[in-house]
């Protein structure tokens, strides 16, 4: 018999989106086989917000003062606020991608993708844009959560192909098309808003592939076209650190 | 945003848009946030705004050239020769030029200094080496003109921008016939006349780090003497999908020249053509899906032409692939592919692994032809 590992602290419990009377997760953290434990998305989120909380003061000041060398700017309390926000917002949002009813119903598609492109819409969204580093900040952070499964698709067959290029993977999705139904966009919200987050953006009912790819291109463009991609890279690869400790830690919890 | 840094056209397209390219580069190291517009073919050609006060914009500017034109790996691709014409130095590296012209600016990279250029000897000008800009020097703007005698002259901040831009937003590969050497420069431009903003010069540059990869120094070599007119169905097929989607809305334009480097009579260029994307654009957006499958088809041919044995074959079926994209035209498209899948037979065994072919056999193919009927 299922049973939930956050049946204490979960802001979902005995509602639409609880599983636990279901016998398994409504809404489900990855395709799970025969063997494996059916995670819940909303556990997986948990575990990593409870897991950013007890690293976040040890990685955010290296990324600030990183982000300020690479951009010329002074480190200060407001970037680190909003850098902060950055992280947070990539923790609780990284597998946003999953919650479309394609993800959920079992359709294959890089969830990363998309979650990169929500991660983006919620800072044009939510963000200052008169902050000078608002553009850059914002693909960064989209970035990091494209990349949090590349040491994966690096290392993995997807269908016969050894390692999808980026290329590969946007030419198939732009004929997507991604539904999110009034349920998922709730449990959005919720998990938003128990990692103490505000976020003013709503999940649309529909994101089309082609405005994916218009998107993360632009946000492509904007990272490799920068003043100097070798150290953009290295802030991202830094955003990245902790976000994919804590998702492994977060999915060794969630999946046994 | 509160100051303007404005450019000027030097009524040269090809400096101009060298130019712009050049200083976007220097200008994105000073201030990483700059915001900006470039306009190819009007009398303002580029306006960047930044927080920077204008004076020490300028004299940042000139401290990144100062910079970039001491670094080795600028040194090194600008390391092909000058012919100057004179008596006690006659052949310099590119290079030197560049540091030379460097020397003599003074107090910044000002914009006032953006002017067109001139046949003309002035103290503060420099001479325009035909081997760097091919179009003036003593050359003729006339077909039949009779030689005027002056050379090309242009301030040394057109002359080190136009070597930036030259050295990093142009690839560059050489060609041989029987007696001479030529250096081909290929540049992907906005269009005239179209305003394009920061982040499509952020994508060219984009397009310039992908040109120094060590496959895409391997895919381009293998262009040589290649039929001008397939030049932007190959390029394009070199373009990533996120450039494709960002660039789809105004395609650029393809600038090729060439420089002979051994004729009886000096250096001289005997190209300089531009290129409309637009309809090549067209096509590949409409593939949506598959526009990897044939993407990968067409660089697989260009891969296959470094073996001399199928060369003029290759070359054929490009032109048409070309000309069916340019002209919309699905029968030249099938002929196209129909002599792809005869380079299976024809070719001997090991040049069959460059060929990709079999996604095209199905459903892509019938996808492309109709993305052709439908221009």
């Amino acid at each position: 018999m299922w049973s939930c590992l956050k049946v204490n602290s979960c802001p979902c419990k005995e509602g639409p989106l609880c599983g636990i009377r279901q016998g398994g997760p409504l809404v489900k953290s990855y395709h799970f086989k025969a063997g494996e434990r059916p995670e819940c998305y909303l556990e997986h989120v948990m575990f990593c917000i409870e897991e950013w909380h007890s690293i976040a003061a040890r990685f955010t000041k290296p990324i600030v003062h990183r982000f300020a060398s690479t951009f010329k700017l002074k480190p200060n309390d407001d970037l680190e606020r909003d850098i902060k926000w950055a992280l947070t917002l990539s923790i609780i949002n990284h597998d946003v991608g999953k919650l479309t009813l394609e993800y959920q119903t079992g359709k294959w598609y890089r969830h990363e993708l998309l979650g990169a492109y929500i991660v983006r819409k919620i800072f044009n969204e939510c963000f200052d844009k008169e902050k000078p580093y608002f553009e850059l900040l914002r693909d960064i952070t989209a970035a990091s959560v494209y990349l949090h499964h590349e040491a994966l698709q690096l290392s993995r067959g997807w269908r016969g192909l050894r390692s999808p290029t980026l290329d590969y993977l946007m030419s198939k999705v732009s004929e997507f098309n991604f539904t999110f139904k009034a349920e998922l966009k709730s449990a959005f919200n919720t998990l938003n808003e128990y990692g103490g987050l505000t976020v003013c953006y709503e999940l649309p009912n529909n994101i089309e592939g082609k405005d994916l790819v218009r998107q993360l291109g632009e946000m492509i463009s904007a990272l490799d076209g920068s003043h100097n991609p070798g150290a953009v890279r290295l802030v991202i690869a830094l955003m990245l650190l902790p976000l994919t400790i804590i998702d492994d830690k977060a999915a060794k919890k969630g999946r046994g | 945003m509160g100051n303007v840094y404005v450019v000027k056209s030097t009524g040269d397209l090809l400096t101009d848009a060298l130019c712009c390219l050049g200083i976007f580069e220097l200008a994105l190291k000073v201030d990483p946030f700059i915001k900006g517009s470039c306009t190819l073919g009007r009398a303002e050609i580029l306006r960047l705004k930044t927080e920077i006060t204008k004076q020490d914009f300028e004299v940042k500017l000139l401290g990144e050239l100062m910079e970039l034109s001491r670094d080795p790996a600028i040194q090194d691709i600008l390391s092909f020769r000058v012919n100057t014409g004179r008596r006690d130095k006659k052949f310099v590296p590119a290079h030197e030029i560049l540091a030379n012209s460097v020397k003599k600016i003074i107090g910044g990279l000002k914009e006032e200094s953006f002017k067109p250029l001139l046949k003309a000897k002035k103290k503060d000008l420099e001479t325009f080496y035909m081997s760097i800009n091919p179009i003036y020097g003593k050359g003729l703007r006339k077909y039949d003109k009779a030689m005027d005698g002056l050379s090309e002259a242009g301030t040394p901040e057109i002359i080190t921008a136009y070597l930036v831009g030259l050295a990093l937003h142009t690839i560059k590969w050489e060609e041989r016939e029987e007696k001479t050497t030529k250096r081909v420069h290929l540049l992907v431009t906005p269009p005239i006349g179209s305003e394009v903003n920061e982040n499509y010069l952020k994508a060219l540059r984009r397009l310039s780090i992908l040109y120094s990869t060590e496959d895409a120094y391997a895919y381009f070599r293998s262009l040589e003497n290649v039929p001008r007119s397939v030049l932007p169905v190959v390029v394009l097929a070199y373009f990533d999908f996120s450039l494709l989607s960002v660039m789809s809305n105004i395609p650029p334009h393809l600038m090729v020249f060439d420089v002979e480097e051994e004729r009886g009579g000096g250096q001289a260029s005997r190209l300089y053509k531009s290129f409309s994307t637009n309809a090549f654009f067209s096509f590949f957006m409409r593939l949506g899906a598959d526009v990897h499958e044939v993407k990968e088809y067409i660089k697989s041919l260009v891969r296959a032409r470094r073996r001399n044995e199928a060369r003029s074959l290759i070359d054929s079926i490009l032109i048409d692939l070309s000309g069916a994209i340019a002209n919309g035209d699905a029968m030249r498209f099938n002929k196209a592919l129909y002599a792809s899948f005869s380079i299976e037979e024809r070719l001997k065994e090991d040049l069959k692994k460059y060929v990709k072919l079999e996604k095209l056999r199905s459903k892509v193919a019938g996808k492309a032809v109709a993305c052709l009927l439908r221009t």
